[in-house]
């Protein structure tokens, strides 16, 4: 028997549940109208269809039509609004970042030193333990009077033993990035003989300068005990406390720095790649899929055994859930995968068997493996199949180039092709189809006799009841 | 038709949401951003931990030299000028005095002590932790260039606000092995008088030194058993070795004592340790190095009608013009280093090196 491809049927727009969704009913209508199209007897009931189809299928393909656009329209609004709205704004957000990071690298630029300064009224002054590495490593000390005074570096320890019991200051860190703190401590009992030594000649100091304005650089770590010890009036006896005026300068070099740029950065390359993506990727995705599934078909277009698979899968009908077909394909994948013999038989073997001209094709399909139709039931689009369903020939047979439906065994095992329909007979079917749907009883009157078997029946069934 | 496009015209509204959805967080972030540039944060502050310091000695190898070089000055200009007046600059303790009595003497003979040269080659240094005061440092020389001894010396700092001067010198035997102490970055602990754990306190190993200089002739362990002192004062003899230093002082002491008896006269010499400025090294094996003081009183009474004269060329050269009468006393300053080792039974006292020189001569009588 030859292969009769049944037409996707309208689907009349009072099958419309209140869901939205088309009527399970309808559907099933419309899979019993192609099971009595696929029979020899369906020439003559898809003509009488065929007649009475144009009246009422208007309206629902106007419709069709109609969500069509929209979907249309939707996914067109969708990307503007990636491509026009969200990339820009992503890319300006990318661009302010990357400005801030340029000027945190430049104009913001923590200056390389730091300096500091506070005047010194007492005779001695001792800078606190970690006041020297307080800025990195690096530290310089500048000392101007208008007199001779000493400033000298040497452990905390000793430093405070000179000092020991006088009335000096202590410098104790930063007051702000350009004034040192300080504060005063007052004398008290002195311990330890006063020796004749000079400040410059003591022993206990790693280095010492002397003059006018002295300067004296270090460089320690961060637990150094270094500490810097400042003599203002060193020609005095060593019993004296009389300090003379003078100013401590502290510069401090960094030999660290925070890299802020680089957080900026990070965040400017993460909005600009998310701008890119906006703009390239997500504002194609339904495109991209129909393209991807257009493209798909037409490749496969051209092979008559996928087609062969696409026919038998699309048993349910074009314009049924997607699911309806799929215990098909994965009969199919299990089938291609441990290479087992076809199903023979079955419900739904029958509708997609070849015509008689060609051999049963069932032992020709059995135990050859055939690729898989990969379908991607997220990405269905029951609209646009719908509106192909309703434009294309009635059954999509693989075009043969001799034109005509022969059996042809091309060593492989491909099933024969068959003679389609006639589109007479496609719009008779179509015309009966939906007066089945709609419930005219005169259509069934003038469509006289069609149609497969099983609706034969029913179809006889009605007649006789009316008769009587 | 789908589920996707029905589900799309079911709710009409959830594309502005999605969009609303994607700016949002894009402006939150630039704001936040912008946040961590808005302000440089307070000053730095000194950690609490800072300065804290860590097993370290008082002073570098670099100050230490400096020391030195400053000693060897003063020492150079001491002898170049034959003039005692400036040593105190740089000496202290029995150094000075030893010192004082060796320039005086080459002032006196125009000839220089061999013992006065002080090799400027430093073969080890060993600074202390110690952060308060007193404070002292160690410092071996080289051997000089005749060959002489290397020097242990001893440097001290009595205060803050004076500096390090050398405190004690003494000759190291020939063949002797010294202790071995912490590497200098670390820095050497010093001990004190009464440390425990070895075979004795450094005050007694002091004490038990002198006891065996007094009994000068008891060099070996027969001589002290058969001796008539007392079991307490064998103890101490015993737990000393027998060195070079008494070997020539026994041999010094004899020869005196035949040349005396000889004109019916006597002669003794009592050594008396100075406790009180004993310095102490904590070896890192554990023992302790001692370094002490001992002042020791030679009189020498010659027979009646005799005078008693003075011993060597530096006790003449200290006695002058002296009147020399039947009784001379000559005051001598010792100093010796020990090594008192950890507590065992078979350890014992070892001297390590000791330097004497008189520094006092008198006619008395």
């Amino acid at each position: 028997m030859d292969k009769k491809k049944t037409p996707a049927p309208a689907v009349p727009a009072d099958s419309v549940t209140a869901d939205g969704m088309p009527d399970s009913d309808a559907r099933a209508d419309s899979v019993a109208g192609n099971d009595s199209v696929a029979g020899t007897d369906s020439v003559s009931g898809v003509g009488t269809a065929a007649d009475a189809a144009p009246t009422d299928g208007a309206p629902a393909a106007s419709r069709t039509e109609r969500r069509r656009r929209a979907h249309a329209g939707q996914v067109r609004s969708r990307s503007r609004i990636m491509r026009f709205v969200v990339s820009p704004i992503l890319l300006a957000a990318a661009l302010v970042c990357a400005v801030f990071a340029v000027l945190t690298m430049t104009v913001w630029k923590p200056a390389p030193t730091v300096t500091a300064s506070a005047a010194i009224s007492t005779r001695y002054a001792v800078t606190d333990p970690g006041v020297l590495v307080l800025i990195g490593r690096q530290a310089g000390a500048e000392l101007t009077s208008d007199h001779r005074v000493c400033v000298a570096l040497a452990t905390s320890q000793d430093a405070s033993g000179w000092v020991s019991g006088r009335r000096h200051t202590r410098v104790t860190g930063l007051s702000s990035w350009t004034e040192l703190s300080t504060r005063t401590l007052t004398a008290t009992s002195v311990t330890g003989a006063g020796g004749p030594v000079a400040f410059k000649d003591s022993d206990l100091w790693r280095k010492v300068s002397c003059g006018t304005s002295v300067s004296l650089r270090t460089t320690a770590s961060a637990s150094s005990p270094l500490v810097l010890i400042i003599d203002t009036n060193p020609a005095a006896p060593a019993s004296s406390t009389a300090g003379r005026p003078a100013r401590l300068s502290l510069t401090w070099t960094r030999t660290h720095t925070t890299d802020t740029a680089l957080p900026l950065w990070l965040c400017a390359g993460l909005l600009l790649l998310a701008a890119l993506l906006c703009f390239f990727i997500f504002s194609l995705s339904d495109r991209r899929r129909r393209k991807a599934r257009e493209r798909v078909e037409g490749e496969t277009r051209g092979d008559p055994e996928l087609e062969h698979e696409r026919e038998q899968d699309n048993v349910a009908g074009a314009d049924a859930p997607r699911w309806a077909n799929d215990h098909l394909r994965s009969h199919r994948r299990r089938d291609s995968r441990h290479r087992h013999s076809r199903r023979h038989g079955g419900i739904f073997s029958s509708r997609a068997k070849p015509s008689a001209a060609g051999s049963s094709s069932s032992d020709k399909d059995g135990g050859k493996a055939h690729s898989p139709v990969i379908e991607e039931p997220g990405r269905a689009n029951m609209v646009a199949r719908l509106q192909e369903t309703q434009t294309m020939a009635p059954i999509s047979a693989p075009i043969r180039s001799d034109g005509v439906g022969s059996e042809i065994d091309n060593g492989e095992g491909r099933p024969p092709s068959y003679t389609p329909p006639s589109n007479e007979e496609v719009q008779d079917y179509l015309r009966r189809l939906a007066q089945e749907r709609l419930g005219a009883d005169e259509t069934l009157a003038d469509g006289g006799q069609t149609a497969d078997a099983d609706d034969t029946h029913t179809d006889d069934t009605h007649k006789t009841e009316e008769d009587e | 038709m789908s589920a996707l496009t029905i589900s799309h015209r079911q709710t009409p509204g959830r594309p502005s949401r999605r969009r609303a959805g994607r700016i949002l967080p894009a402006v939150l972030s630039c704001l936040l951003l912008s946040g961590l540039l808005t302000g440089c944060g307070s000053v730095p502050q000194p950690s609490a931990q800072a300065g804290q310091q860590q097993s370290q000695a008082s002073l570098t190898a670099a100050q230490a030299r400096r020391i030195e070089k400053a000693v060897h000055r003063v020492l150079d200009a001491a002898d170049g000028s034959k003039d005692p007046s400036g040593l105190s600059e740089r000496l202290s303790g029995p150094e000075l005095e030893i010192r004082t009595s060796q320039v005086n003497v080459l002032k006196s003979t125009n000839k220089a002590d061999a013992r006065m040269i002080l090799p400027t080659g430093i073969r080890q240094q060993v600074l202390t932790q110690t952060s308060g005061w007193p404070r002292n440092m160690l410092a071996i020389t080289s051997t000089t260039s005749d060959q002489q001894s290397e020097r242990l010396l001893v440097f001290n700092q009595a205060s803050a606000r004076t500096n390090y001067k050398l405190w004690g010198l003494v000759r190291l035997f020939s063949g002797v092995t010294m202790p071995s102490f912490a590497v200098s970055e670390q820095g050497t602990k010093e001990g004190t008088a009464a440390d425990s754990g070895l075979v004795s306190t450094p005050r007694q190993a002091v004490i038990d030194y002198a006891a065996a200089l007094n009994n000068i002739q008891l060099t070996s362990a027969d001589k002290v058993n058969a001796s008539s002192l007392s079991s307490a004062d064998k103890a101490r003899i015993l737990r000393v070795t027998t060195d070079q230093f008494r070997t020539e002082l026994a041999d010094l002491d004899s020869s005196v004592s035949k040349g005396v008896a000889a004109n019916e006269g006597t002669q003794k010499q009592v050594f008396t340790p100075d406790l009180d400025s004993i310095k102490v090294f904590r070896s890192s094996k554990g023992g302790d190095l001692v370094v002490a003081r001992l002042d020791s009183t030679w009189t020498r009474t010659a027979g009646d009608g005799r005078l008693s004269q003075p011993a060597s060329d530096a006790e003449k050269a200290l006695f002058g013009d002296g009147k020399a009468t039947s009784t001379m006393r000559v005051q001598y300053v010792n100093v010796v280093a020990l090594y008192v080792p950890p507590a065992s039974k078979t350890a014992k006292i070892q001297a390590l090196g000791a330097e004497r020189q008189p520094v006092k001569v008198e006619a008395v009588g």
